[in-house]
C-alpha cells in the first residue's frame, strides 16, 4: 500500500464516507484485474471484487492491525474469486486477444524478435487460461500481485509449504510450454 | 507488495515474462465511479440521504444493487439506472476524463475528438440534453445533462435515470451500458442549480462495415424523481429520445 492508502485507513475503519470511496478507488481496480487474470470474465471480476469490499467492510473490525489489510483484503478477494470460479454454471471461454486476432487475419505476421516474443506471451497466456483455477490464481498473485510464497499461502489459507508445492506445480505445467518457447526464441536469434 | 522471501529458483528465469504476460491481460481500464455507486448503496455509511433514495428506488435498482450480477445483467440488456442527488457543480464541468469514463475519456477529451450534439428534450418540467458523444470500435460516450424545473427542485432532490438505451441506425444495441453522475459532491451543495451531468459510457456498437458515421439513438426510458428527505417518488415516464450522427473511428 502506498502512503494515500495508509492516510486512508483510519477513516476506512470508522466508516468516514469519504475515506471508504478513496479506499474504494485504490483498491478495487487491482481487485478486478487480478480477478481477470485469474480468469474471470470482467463482469464476474467487478462483482467479485464489489463484493469482495463489502464483505471486507462489514468485517472491519475483524482487523486487528490496519498494516495488515493488504493481505487480509487479498483473502478475502481471493476467496471471492475461487467461489466465482467454482460456479458451476460458469463457462470457461478463452477470449481471442487484439493481437490474436491480428495473427488469425493476418498469417504473414512479420517476424522480428519483438513480434515473436508477443506471440509467445499470447500462446503462455493462452495455456494460463487452460490451468485449473487452484494453480491459476497462485500464479496471478504471485506474478500479477507481487506476493511472495509465504504471502500466497497466507491468503490461501494454507501453509507455506503448501502453497510453495502448489505453485511449483503450477509452473511445472508452464514450464514445458515456456522451454519450447525460449529454445525457438534462441533458434531464431542465432539464424 | 513488498518481497520478504527472494524467488525460489525454480521460478526465476520465468519470473520476467510471467509477470509481462500477466501485465499484459489484465484490463487497463476500470470503472470505478459506477461501481463505487453499487457498491455504496449497500455500505452502512453516514450519508442517510442517500440510503433513503437507495430505500425509494426502483426494486430492480434494489436487487441490482444487492446482487452486482442481476445488476451487470440488468445492464447488459440496455437498462441503466443512476441515484445521484440533484445537486449544481457547475454547468462548466469537464466531463472527459476524472470521475467520468476513466483515462480513455480524459485522452478524448484533451485531444477534443468529441462531438459536440446540443439536443435537448423537455417532458413534464424534465429536461434532459445530449451535449456530447463519441464512438470507436471500443467504446460509445455521450454526456447527458438533466435539469428539472424550479418548482420540481423544491421537492425532489435526487433522480434516477431508467431504461436508458444506446443504439445505431440498425437497433442494434451497445454491448454494455454504464452511467456515471456528478458525485455527491459536497461543493456542489452551495450552487442552488438543479442540474447533474452524466456519462453514458457504453459498449461499442457495430455499424455497417466501411463506414465512417455512425447514426446513433439515445433513448431514456423514464425518469425516477425521490422526494428530499423522505421515501416518496414519482414516475416520469419518457422517453426522451435523441437521434445524431457521430464520427466512426478505429480504436484510440
Amino acid at each position: 500500500m502506498n502512503d494515500a492508502t495508509w492516510s486512508h485507513m483510519d477513516g476506512w475503519l470508522r466508516g468516514d464516507e469519504d475515506a471508504v470511496r478513496a479506499l474504494f478507488a485504490t483498491c478495487y481496480p487491482n481487485a478486478v484485474r487480478l480477478a481477470v487474470v485469474s480468469g474471470l470474465p470482467l463482469p464476474e471480476a467487478q462483482d467479485s471484487a464489489q463484493e469482495a469490499f463489502i464483505h471486507a467492510f462489514e468485517r472491519r473490525q475483524q482487523l486487528r492491525d490496519p498494516k495488515a489489510f493488504p493481505l487480509w483484503f487479498h483473502r478475502i478477494v481471493t476467496r471471492h474469486i475461487l467461489d466465482a470460479m467454482s460456479t458451476p454454471r460458469r463457462k470457461h471461454e478463452a477470449v481471442l486477444d487484439e493481437s490474436q486476432l491480428a495473427r488469425q487475419s493476418s498469417p504473414a505476421f512479420a517476424p522480428d524478435e519483438l513480434a515473436i516474443r508477443s506471440q509467445e506471451r499470447d500462446d503462455l497466456w493462452s495455456r494460463i487460461e487452460s490451468l485449473p483455477g487452484h494453480y491459476r490464481v497462485p500464479l496471478a498473485l504471485r506474478y500479477f500481485g507481487g506476493f511472495t510464497t509465504r504471502e500466497i499461502a497466507n491468503i490461501l489459507d494454507v501453509r507455506e509449504g503448501t502453497g510453495r508445492v502448489t505453485l511449483h506445480r503450477a509452473l511445472m505445467q508452464l514450464r514445458e510450454h515456456m522451454a519450447t518457447a525460449q529454445q525457438r526464441e534462441r533458434d531464431l536469434s542465432q539464424s | 507488495m513488498q518481497t520478504e522471501d527472494s524467488p525460489h529458483d525454480w521460478e526465476l528465469a520465468e519470473e520476467p515474462t510471467l509477470r509481462a504476460t500477466f501485465a499484459r491481460h489484465a484490463p487497463t481500464m476500470v470503472d470505478t465511479e459506477s461501481a463505487w455507486f453499487n457498491v455504496r448503496t449497500q455500505l452502512p455509511l453516514g450519508a442517510q440521504a442517500t440510503d433513503k433514495a437507495a430505500a425509494a428506488a426502483p426494486r430492480s435498482t434494489r436487487q441490482a444493487a444487492r446482487h452486482p450480477r442481476l445488476r451487470a445483467a440488468l445492464m447488459n440488456a440496455g437498462f441503466a439506472a443512476a441515484l445521484v442527488v440533484l445537486v449544481g457543480a457547475g454547468v462548466g464541468t469537464a466531463y472527459w476524463g476524472g470521475l467520468f469514463g476513466g483515462p480513455k475519456a480524459q485522452l478524448i477529451g484533451n485531444a477534443n475528438l468529441y462531438t459536440t450534439i446540443g439536443q435537448s428534450r423537455t417532458i413534464d418540467g424534465v429536461t434532459i440534453s445530449v451535449d456530447q458523444a463519441y464512438a470507436d470500435s471500443g467504446n460509445t460516450y455521450i454526456a447527458i445533462t438533466a435539469r428539472v424545473s424550479d418548482t420540481l427542485a423544491q421537492r425532489y432532490g435526487y433522480v434516477i435515470l431508467n431504461h436508458v438505451v444506446v443504439s445505431e441506425a440498425s437497433g442494434s444495441e451497445s454491448d454494455g451500458l454504464s452511467v456515471s453522475c456528478e458525485p455527491l459532491g459536497r461543493a456542489a451543495l452551495l450552487d442552488s442549480a438543479t442540474i447533474e451531468h452524466c456519462m453514458l459510457d457504453s459498449g461499442a456498437l457495430h455499424p455497417s462495415a466501411g463506414l465512417s458515421r455512425v447514426s446513433v439513438t439515445v433513448e431514456v426510458g423514464e425518469v425516477w424523481l425521490l422526494a428530499k428527505g423522505s421515501v416518496q417518488r414519482t414516475i416520469r415516464p419518457g422517453p426522451w429520445t435523441f437521434q445524431f450522427m457521430l464520427p466512426w473511428r478505429q480504436h484510440m
